[in-house]
């Protein structure tokens, strides 16, 4: 097996995100490139310089291994956020519909036209991230994309429901202010932002869970 | 190897409480330091730097090493702090193995 064939392989094993898979190739061609070299430089042969630094590497499979377990860890932790980001979207649009809009959610004739599939749309992105994130929590292969879809669907979900309380506020006297639909916003952004950091590698994990 | 099992994050840590490394250098002084003892396989290495960093006991950046780049690792305030604790266990169980094993004649 050359170097070549060997980052190959890595890269075949890897189950990581796009980001981290870049960054462990880089890392691993880079230590066997300047393993090799320093082999060639006292003069042994190119074939046998390699042989010997993937030998002290260890198998392809093994070393991918390694990052995989700690990236499935980060990967369900992220669903978990996405679940918990869900769950604040559904129970503060609970909490607004009952607590706050008034009976009719629009006046007479009064929805834009747009509402019926906005609707339609945030329901479906939430019921999404949710199949999604659930898929990420138990799956293997597929969990990161699909960590990574739930949280892109569930942000989806909140935007739209967002849009349309801000649009149904203008229109409805006695709707929450500008200042209260901010704050609920801001909530169901900050809900989802622990999931976000922790797929982009942004949020601590503890060690007792990577080991 | 076995015995370095739980033991290699703090190895780890160690060596790079004196100076910022790249994983190479990490295994090269880990080799050096421990007299050939602990020559470990490369691979091993990579996955607890990652994790380390994941936990936020260090922190790393690319830079320019000897004409090429790298992927540099530097311990953190956190990663400082565990590592004293860490050799506070490691001499109190050292100690206590020691006081019921004995000294090696």
């Amino acid at each position: 097996m050359t170097l070549n064939d060997y980052v190959a392989a890595l890269a075949r094993e890897l189950r990581v995100g796009p980001l981290r898979r870049r960054r462990i190739l880089a890392e691993v061609e880079d230590h066997l490139r300047a393993s090799v070299d320093e082999r060639l430089a006292s003069d042994v042969p190119r074939d046998q310089a390699e042989e010997a630094a993937l030998s002290r590497f260890g198998p392809a499979e093994d070393l991918a291994a390694g990052f995989n377990r700690q990236w499935r860890v980060r990967t369900r932790l992220a669903a978990a956020a996405v679940l918990g980001g869900a769950g604040v979207l559904f129970v503060t649009v609970q909490r607004l519909m009952e607590n706050w809009v008034q009976p009719a959610p629009w006046p007479e004739d009064a929805a834009p036209a747009a509402v019926a599939w906005q609707s339609a749309t945030a329901q479906a992105c939430l019921l999404g991230g949710v199949v999604l994130a659930l898929v990420a929590l138990a799956g293997r292969r597929w969990s990161a994309a699909a960590a990574g879809g739930a949280l892109v669907a569930v942000a989806l979900a909140a935007a739209f429901v967002s849009h349309y309380e801000v649009e149904r506020a203008a229109l409805v006297a006695g709707s929450p202010t500008n200042w209260e639909l901010a704050g609920v916003c801001a909530l169901r952004a900050a809900a989802l932002l622990p999931a976000a950091l922790l797929l982009v590698g942004r949020l601590r994990v503890p060690r007792v869970l990577l080991t | 190897m076995s015995e370095l099992h739980g033991h290699l994050d703090l190895l780890v840590l160690a060596v790079l409480a004196d100076a910022p490394a790249h994983g190479y250098a990490v295994i090269e002084e880990l080799r050096q330091r421990s007299a050939g003892a602990f020559d470990l396989p490369e691979g091993t290495v990579y996955p607890a730097v990652h994790r380390l960093e994941t936990s936020g006991f260090l922190t790393s950046s690319w830079e320019a090493y000897g004409g090429r780049r790298r992927r540099v690792y530097r311990l953190t305030r956190r990663g400082r702090g565990r590592l004293e604790r860490g050799r506070k266990d490691w001499s109190a169980f050292a100690g206590a193995v020691t006081t019921v094993v004995g000294e090696a004649r």
